[in-house]
């Protein structure tokens, strides 16, 4: 290109025209390792704050002292070994998948029922979505320790209320299975609101010409949402499910104010498990191992639902 | 085209950024502490800073040793409360990114062998013997025990000025329309008789309130465990023996005959008291430390709607089986400490502040002028002779550093006992043995 095609170019563009690359130099002189270089200060800081802690925590669970507080000794993955084969550990890791599963399941169908209902609420009953957000502003501990007092097996509500139509309600948290269910519930109000809000935001994109066509096909408003809407709330669906099953996992502000993890370990998820190894058992190091697997556990699900998500995703 | 001055200038902000941030992430401090002479003496010039731990404010006195610091100028007390989980694990971090100790740590006396081996505590054996010479009316009201508890191969690695114990808080109207006397309940059979006759009248109530919430702890089923008898090796408990095999089955005939409410296992330490001073309790297993929270209760007075015996060392009355159990508290001097001797002197304070500690909270301590202060029927209007003698025969509740992992076995087994189950106290004893003994 000659000096004079460069000119006229740069007069019809305004804009200079790219130089000939100069060892690594644009034309504007800047060096590529320049936005690296600015940008490290943040990158240290975001890596120091977030990487490190769990780094060091892995690597922490490959030590053990001899004796609690001696110096920590590699025992490489004995602590991994000894979680493993502790039948607690087993136990704990069935009671998550059911304490996960059930909280997915029950506030998904919650989550989608909740959001059509305020999609389809007229202007003047829309502050019920401002509504919608307050049990999520509420923390996990507050509400278990309030849907604990609610049903108290003596004085809570919920049997007081029950009583007063001849129902006698159970000791929810001496039995085991409605103390789990008690937990799910609980779960499912703290993070409903997230999920009718992720859903409601998906509905609201919903190209309506695919819904109009579906209607002038025959079909009803519950087929329309099974075939039709549904499908296109893939992505909200998908993220609701990854969000609530890494709360469910790792999330300790339910179960341990609620329960404790009973009664006799009905509850005891691998969250307690790990609170319990490492705080009143002392063994920091075995519980950094079950920290470890958790971490493993929560990559290993958010691959799995996003591969499983695919499959049901729709192009719009 | 960017000339090089600006390219050069570019890079200059960004190595003056860059060094900002390293210097903002070290950590910068100015060494407060005054200088310590050979002898130990506080220096009146120079200022000196003492860092103390403690788990509870009911621990430290209530003055945050603002009468100390008045009576030794150059020295400032800066105290911290650690939940006892956390100390061990906060002190070797600490230690591991090359930090100070605090000067004065209290913690389980349990944890002070664990503390031992991470290095962190020093004997004070030095700063006892000046104690006697410098306070020796003082010091002569510590009971023996308090620095028995803690001497280790011919060292004193701490005192223990603190040690709570357990006793039954009973409603007194609920009692008295029983026509139950709790003077003359001598034993765990009595106990439970008792509990028979107070369900008898109230058929709604709860005869004996409980916490058994896993992770809440199992202090008051180790003490009826010590109180009958059962036998320990270090924190493991024999549930074969026969002052063990006795509690799972009072637990189990208590559960069996409605004296506990299920639901207890879903209750907490603060549940319990609830039910207590709601009146749906007639009884409770607490801490004398306790009684400050009752008697702060507006409308729940002592003598008329509470008062408080000993749990009986004996399983039927016919003869001591066992003993009153205490759990103590150890204050220890750390090895990094520049001012050991300022640090003993914080612990004479503590010592001379046992009463006013009382006042705000506080359990019973080892100290005998302190045990007959008069002041202390305010906080513990039941503190009587025959507590104090209690109280001075009482031992240690059995533990140690595998206790964290013991009192989960035994919370799955005072749990499953609450809740109900088909076996006989034999069968829970060998289903739950074997996991106490791998420990």
């Amino acid at each position: 290109m000659t000096a004079t095609t460069e000119r006229v170019n740069k007069k019809a563009s305004g804009r200079q025209p790219p130089s000939r690359d100069r060892g690594g130099m644009t034309n504007l002189g800047q060096s590529t390792l320049t936005p690296y270089l600015f940008s490290s200060p943040a990158i240290i800081a975001v890596t120091a704050i977030l990487a490190f802690p769990v780094l060091y925590g892995i690597w922490q669970s490959l030590y053990r002292p001899e004796v609690l507080g001696a110096p920590a000794q590699f025992v490489g993955l004995q602590n991994y070994i000894d979680t493993f084969t502790d039948p607690d550990f087993g136990n704990a890791l069935y009671r998550t998948m059911v304490f996960a599963g059930g909280s997915i399941i029950v506030s998904t169908v919650l989550g989608l029922f909740f959001a059509f209902a305020l999609y389809r609420a007229s202007h003047r009953l829309r502050v019920l979505r401002s509504i919608t957000i307050a049990p999520y502003l509420i923390s996990s501990v507050a509400a278990a320790v309030m849907f604990r007092i609610l049903f108290n097996g003596q004085f809570g509500l919920v049997n007081v209320a029950l009583g007063s139509i001849g129902i006698e309600g159970p000791v929810w948290f001496a039995d085991r299975t409605w103390a789990m269910a008690v937990v799910i519930f609980t779960q499912v109000w703290t993070d409903l609101p997230l999920t009718v809000l992720l859903l409601l935001g998906g509905l609201m994109t919903v190209d309506r010409s695919y819904l109009d066509a579906a209607l002038v096909d025959g079909a009803t408003g519950f087929r329309r949402a099974i075939h039709v809407t549904i499908p296109l709330l893939t992505p909200q669906l998908l993220i609701t499910i990854i969000w609530m099953s890494y709360s469910t996992v790792t999330g300790l502000g339910i179960v341990l104010p609620l329960t404790g993890g009973g009664p006799q370990g009905a509850t005891n998820t691998l969250a307690m498990e790990m609170y319990i190894t490492a705080f009143q058992e002392l063994n920091f190091h075995e519980g950094l191992a079950i920290a470890t697997f958790v971490i493993v556990l929560n990559a290993l699900l958010t691959l799995l639902y996003i591969r499983v998500g695919r499959r049901f995703e729709v192009e719009a | 085209m960017r000339t090089s001055s600006e390219r050069l200038t570019r890079y200059w902000s960004v190595l003056v950024v860059s060094a900002l941030l390293l210097a903002a992430c070290t950590q910068t401090g100015t060494d407060t502490t005054g200088d310590t002479d050979p002898d130990g003496e506080t220096d009146g010039g120079d200022q000196i800073e003492l860092e103390i731990w403690a788990q509870e404010p009911w621990m430290l006195p209530s003055d945050d040793f603002a009468g100390f610091m008045e009576e030794y100028p150059n020295i400032t007390v800066r105290t911290d409360l650690k939940p006892e989980a956390d100390q061990l694990q906060q002190m070797q971090a600490r230690t591991g990114a090359g930090q100070e100790l605090p000067d004065l740590v209290q913690d389980d006396n349990f944890m002070i062998e664990a503390h031992q081996n991470a290095g962190h505590v020093a004997p004070i054996d030095e700063w006892k013997d000046r104690w006697e010479d410098e306070d020796p009316e003082g010091f002569a009201n510590i009971l023996p025990s308090a620095w028995d508890e803690n001497v280790v191969d011919g060292e004193t690695l701490g005192v223990t000025l603190l040690a709570n114990m357990e006793g039954f808080f009973y409603g007194v109207e609920w009692f008295e329309e029983a026509g139950v006397d709790p003077t003359t309940i001598d034993s765990l059979d009595g106990v439970l008789d008792a509990m028979r006759t107070l369900k008898g009248l109230r058929p709604e109530g709860i005869p004996l309130t409980l916490s058994a919430l896993p992770t809440e702890g199992v202090t008051a089923q180790k003490a009826f465990l010590v109180a009958a008898g059962a036998e320990f090796d270090g924190a493991v408990p024999n549930l074969h023996s026969d002052g063990a095999l006795y509690v799972i089955d009072w637990y189990k005939t208590a559960a069996e005959e409605g004296l506990l409410p299920p639901e207890a296992i879903a209750w907490s330490g603060g549940e319990a008291q609830g039910a207590f001073l709601g009146g749906q309790a007639g009884l409770i297993v607490d801490g004398i430390h306790a009684a400050a929270d009752f008697s702060a209760e507006p409308g729940f007075e002592f003598g008329t709607d509470w008062s408080m015996f000993p749990i009986p060392p004996s399983r039927s009355g016919d003869q001591q089986d066992g003993n009153h159990a205490n759990s103590p508290w150890t204050w220890f001097v750390t090895t990094s400490t520049e001012h050991p001797y300022e640090a003993s002197l914080a612990l004479r304070y503590i010592n001379d502040s046992l009463v006013d500690m009382a006042l705000n909270g506080a359990g019973p301590f080892r100290n005998s002028e302190a045990l007959e202060d008069a002041q202390l029927q305010e906080p513990w209007p039941f503190w009587d002779d025959t507590f104090r003698e209690a109280y001075l025969e009482s031992t240690p509740t059995p533990a140690g550093l595998n206790g964290g992992e013991v009192e989960s076995i035994l919370e799955e087994l005072f749990g499953e006992i609450v809740v109900g189950t088909e076996l006989t106290a034999q069968e829970l004893a060998d289903k739950y043995q074997p996991m106490l003994d791998e420990l």
